[in-house]
């Protein structure tokens, strides 16, 4: 499986968010900071399944993300291109890129649309991660639930 | 921290949120109310994430809550590292918010994003304080009318 390759700016991601991390029906900004030990902040490539409509490629995530899947969990939805404007004057740097998964024990299939978005701040500058993870949750475009209703 | 725009003489053009009254309680004990309800919920959610929450920011929280009798109630969600963070925000502002998260030991991360009237760009800071020192970062960036009833 090739790595590393960039999404187009005409693209979508989503970032699976729990429902600890959503406040009044607003995805808040600290789900979308950096972990110490994370290159990149983890997020699923819509786009991957160019064959299939939007509620099918979230059904494709669904089946293929690497995770346990919490009740009332969203995927925020975020536009690539969207990103990189709206962060441009703080990172002028950031780029989404594709790096899939492969299976493992706990989750025995491949993942081709784990991607990350680079260029964040690490961890230990928590100061500016808070104010670029406030400035992605703004651009949340819509929110899917993590389990169908 | 990253440098704020003080700007003392603005007027503050944040609209007024309506305190919550649950079953004719005054607001106060009805926001404190509904913090607790809040907090046990976060206890649900955070326990399928595998995120417990932790105890001295929660007791920061509180701490914190308690001499702010007269702050409106705040979003709050529990951050992938376990610690409680409170939001106030204005649906009818998207641009304006004041973040705080309780680290425990008496000290908050906090983000202030600020729309100055008649200003184009939004001000936005971040940095560690104190639970009393943060209280400041509302005088300083003119922040009263969105965190006091």
């Amino acid at each position: 499986m090739t790595a590393a390759a960039e999404i187009p700016d005409s693209d979508n991601v989503v970032r699976y968010v729990g429902q600890m991390g959503i406040r009044n029906g607003k995805v808040d900004g600290s789900q979308f900071c950096r972990r110490s030990g994370e290159d990149g902040l983890s997020v699923n490539w819509l786009e991957c399944f160019a064959q299939l409509g939007k509620s099918e490629q979230i059904a494709a995530v669904r089946r293929v993300i690497h995770r346990q899947l919490g009740r009332n969990a969203v995927f925020a939805e975020l536009n690539v291109g969207d990103i990189r404007q709206y962060l441009h004057d703080e990172l002028p740097g950031v780029r989404v890129v594709q790096k899939p998964s492969p299976a493992n024990d706990r989750f025995p299939h491949d993942d081709p649309s784990h991607s990350e978005i680079m260029g964040l701040p690490p961890a230990d500058a928590p100061d500016r991660a808070l104010i670029i993870g406030d400035l992605l949750a703004k651009r949340v475009k819509a929110r899917h639930p993590a389990i169908p209703p | 921290m990253l440098a704020p725009n003080h700007d003392h003489a603005a007027t503050a053009t944040i609209a007024a949120a309506p305190a919550p009254a649950v079953n004719g309680d005054r607001p106060v004990a009805a926001i404190r109310h509904a913090y607790q309800r809040r907090i046990e919920e976060l206890r649900e959610y955070g326990a399928e994430e595998g995120v417990a929450v932790n105890a001295a920011s929660e007791r920061d929280f509180w701490a914190f809550i308690d001499t702010m009798p007269s702050a409106r109630a705040a979003g709050v969600v529990l951050t992938p590292d376990g610690n409680l963070r409170a939001v106030w925000d204005d649906d009818n502002d998207d641009d304006s918010h004041f973040a705080v998260q309780f680290l425990g030991g008496g000290q908050v991360q906090y983000v202030v994003f600020r729309r100055r009237p008649a200003a184009r760009k939004v001000s936005r800071a971040a940095g560690t304080d104190t639970l009393s020192g943060v209280k400041r970062q509302i005088d300083a960036f003119d922040l009263g009318r969105l965190v006091y009833l």
